[in-house]
């Protein structure tokens, strides 16, 4: 997806109003939103306060990578976007515009390395139709200073493993090109897998991958707990009667369990699951499925599932401030907080948050 | 596309009401107007088939007989159509306790339907309708009635067959069951359009982001699954018993039902005269004119290419409804479901 950075410029021109200063200790979220006009921003919220800001973004945002030292929230566009925008929290604009280089685009997801020094991008090598990163120097004007491979095709989310040294990252398996858009290329041939590499040198450490019993099933999003267990979740691209576990873990010794879930709380989450999420103990995990409307929930440690919540479009979703809950967004019903255990889901007081379109997923600032 | 699509937005960012666009006003009137004129009637009619068909099976086990048989099946007809014109809707009570699934649990995974029949013929104690909740929501819905009307020699088990009594004990619990699952949504149904009349800007928003969703929904289902699951890449890889309701041959009616109701609706809300209303209207009647049971003619290049104009009827309709409904109500659907990451 191309962008006119004229239009860029001049859409940057035409927005924000500021919102007050916070109290630093309330908890803020960050995601990419869509207001009724159509115009994409970055939003900086709290579920307690509403809006904190918005900054104005070249088009649809996917996932969001924070600095842990610098100032700096890089915002992946969707793909096959060629994109990232890197905003200063204190400034509150786009201060740096990356652009994909040729052959390549981005996935949307990335993370930033333990020291902020470095950006990750999950990419396309296109010529090859292999994933691969791109390593980005954010203390030089975020220059592309190299890549490494995903071993694998069409990598999607990317997370680091406690060490903060290796990392984890979601080969989805499947291969597109922006020539055709989102079309699958390789549906007879799709390889996902789970492969956990060095950040400094690429190297392999471990590749898991999903035998042809579970082709079709691409792997998509990741959650890692403090104890190293990542918690992964798929959609399926198979005939829509079969109806896979989309939802897995992958333990310390690099075995995966798939979790348990009833048939049809399973069908309604209609193969499909476009986030997952660890809560703030990192003991409960939930997974969301816009298409089906839905919200799942387990306790990772017994296996135990605790059951669906009913928001339609729902799919961002991230570690809310208290145990067991967790803050959840939807392209048409605003945000709300979800209670793991009961399922039920609270509005939150910031009814300004209901007026955007609020995209796939949510970070923590 | 997306530079049109980026148009479009400004272009309702800017103007706000385009002569279609909804004021809150304007959208909760016609939220309340599709929920009191076009889903509540439904919902009454429903209920009264499957009250019908309950009480036909009550009359046939009293007396097995093949014109009973006949009764039974007429019976089961109107059931499916009058499920079939309202199973579009999918936000309100029918999408609590897992009443849409427990009523017609498609598209059939794992021959689920066929082994919780094959449990009900073969549990020791007898089977009830209140005991059904417990159960697989496949064992326990329409295409359960359907497998005992329509499989292979399923009539001479019903009036003679060694296993008659079963049968019947299992099709009166499994109608009674299905009359008071369409009650209780009758009922929610009613509570619900009573909320609605006191409901804040925030929740009339939500319900009228669900009809719009389960109004798009709908000629997905039809188009992805329903057509195109059947009708595979070619006659040879077509998969006729990919069709729902094919051993009834009721594929085609109920295809023609949901599209016709998604006609009507459409029609609330956009007017009569309107092109995604006409186009909506197409699609129903290329339905309900199929030259044959939908299993029968994707096996043949003529059929299918007949089933693949239908398809095409039903895109152009999702198409155009998709461009006009959301902001006639007020609202936008499918950012994240449509989005595909």
């Amino acid at each position: 997806m191309k962008i006119d950075r004229r239009s860029f410029i001049l859409a940057l021109a035409a927005s924000f109003a500021v919102g007050p200063v916070r109290a630093s200790r309330e908890q803020l979220y960050v995601s990419s939103c869509t207001d009724a006009s159509g115009a994409s921003s970055l939003a900086v919220f709290s579920p307690e306060g509403g809006l904190l800001f918005r900054t104005s973004l070249p088009d649809r945002g996917h996932d969001i990578a924070t600095s842990p030292v610098g100032g700096d929230i890089a915002v992946f566009a969707r793909r096959p976007g060629d994109w990232t925008a890197i905003i200063s929290r204190r400034t509150r604009e786009v201060r740096t515009l990356i652009r994909s280089p040729e052959g390549r685009h981005f996935y949307g997801h990335g993370l930033y390395s333990a020291d902020g020094r470095l950006l990750y991008a999950t990419e396309n090598h296109l010529e090859q139709g292999v994933g691969v990163l791109g390593v980005y120097d954010a203390t030089d004007g975020y220059r592309r200073i190299g890549e490494q491979p995903t071993h694998g095709v069409g990598p999607h989310d990317v997370a680091y493993l406690p060490d903060g040294k290796t990392l984890l990252v979601a080969n989805g398996g499947v291969r597109t090109d922006p020539s055709s858009g989102r079309e699958i290329l390789n549906r007879a041939s799709m390889e996902p897998s789970l492969v956990v590499f060095d950040a400094a040198t690429g190297s392999l450490r471990h590749k898991i991958e999903f035998g042809p019993g579970m082709r079709g099933l691409s792997l998509r999003h990741l959650a890692v707990a403090p104890d190293g267990e990542a918690v992964f979740a798929c959609q399926f691209e198979g005939p829509a009667d079969e109806m896979p576990p989309l939802v897995g873990v992958l333990g310390v010794d690099g075995r995966t369990r798939m979790l348990d879930i009833p048939d049809e709380h399973l069908s309604l989450l209609d193969n499909y699951t476009g986030a997952v999420a660890l809560d703030r103990s990192g003991r409960l995990i939930a997974a969301t499925s816009p298409r089906g409307n839905r919200a799942a929930f387990w306790d990772r440690l017994t296996g135990r599932y605790l059951g669906l919540s009913s928001l339609p479009d729902v799919c961002g979703i991230a570690a809310a401030p208290l145990d067991g809950t967790f803050v959840v967004s939807s392209g048409n019903a605003g945000v709300r907080i979800a209670r793991a255990e009961t399922h039920d889901l609270a509005r939150v007081s910031g009814s300004d948050l209901d007026l955007f379109m609020w995209d796939n997923h949510i970070r923590q600032l | 596309m997306r530079v049109l699509l980026s148009l479009l937005f400004l272009c309702i960012g800017l103007h706000g009401a385009s002569a279609q666009d909804a004021s809150p006003a304007a959208g909760k009137a016609q939220v309340q107007r599709i929920a009191q004129d076009f889903v509540g009637p439904r919902y009454e009619r429903l209920h009264s088939t499957m009250q019908a068909q309950a009480d036909a099976w009550r009359r046939f086990c009293g007396a097995p007989s093949q014109p009973g048989v006949d009764t039974l099946d007429t019976a089961f007809r109107d059931a499916v159509l009058a499920w079939s014109s309202v199973n579009l809707v999918r936000y309100g009570p029918v999408s609590e306790d897992f009443r849409y699934e427990r009523i017609d649990y498609w598209p059939e995974r794992r021959n689920e339907v066929a082994r919780g029949l094959a449990t009900l013929l073969a549990v020791q104690e007898p089977v009830r309708a209140d005991g059904m909740k417990a159960r697989s929501v496949a064992a326990q819905g329409l295409p359960v009635l359907e497998r005992l009307l329509h499989e292979e020699g399923a009539r001479e088990q019903l009036v003679t067959g060694e296993s008659s009594g079963r049968r019947c004990e299992i099709g009166q619990a499994v109608s009674d069951n299905l009359a008071t699952i369409a009650s209780e949504i009758r009922d929610g149904w009613s509570a619900l359009v009573a909320q609605l009349g006191t409901a804040d800007e925030a929740a009339l928003r939500q319900a009228a982001t669900r009809m719009a969703t389960d109004l798009l929904t709908v000629y997905q289902v039809v188009g992805d699954q329903k057509l195109d699951g059947p009708l595979g890449g070619s006659a040879e890889e077509a998969r006729p018993k990919a069709a729902q309701y094919w051993r009834s041959g009721l594929s085609g009616p109920s295809i023609a039902a949901s599209l016709g109701a998604a006609a009507e609706l459409e029609s609330l809300v956009l007017g009569p005269d309107n092109e995604a209303v006409r186009s909506a209207r197409d699609a129903a009647e290329a339905a309900a004119a199929l030259s044959g049971p939908v299993m029968d003619l994707v096996t043949t290049n003529e059929g299918g290419r007949e089933l693949l104009r239908l398809r095409n009827a039903v895109r152009l309709a999702r198409d155009q409804a998709s461009l006009a409904v959301p902001p006639a109500l007020g609202v936008s659907v499918g950012f994240n479901s449509l989005d595909g990451d």
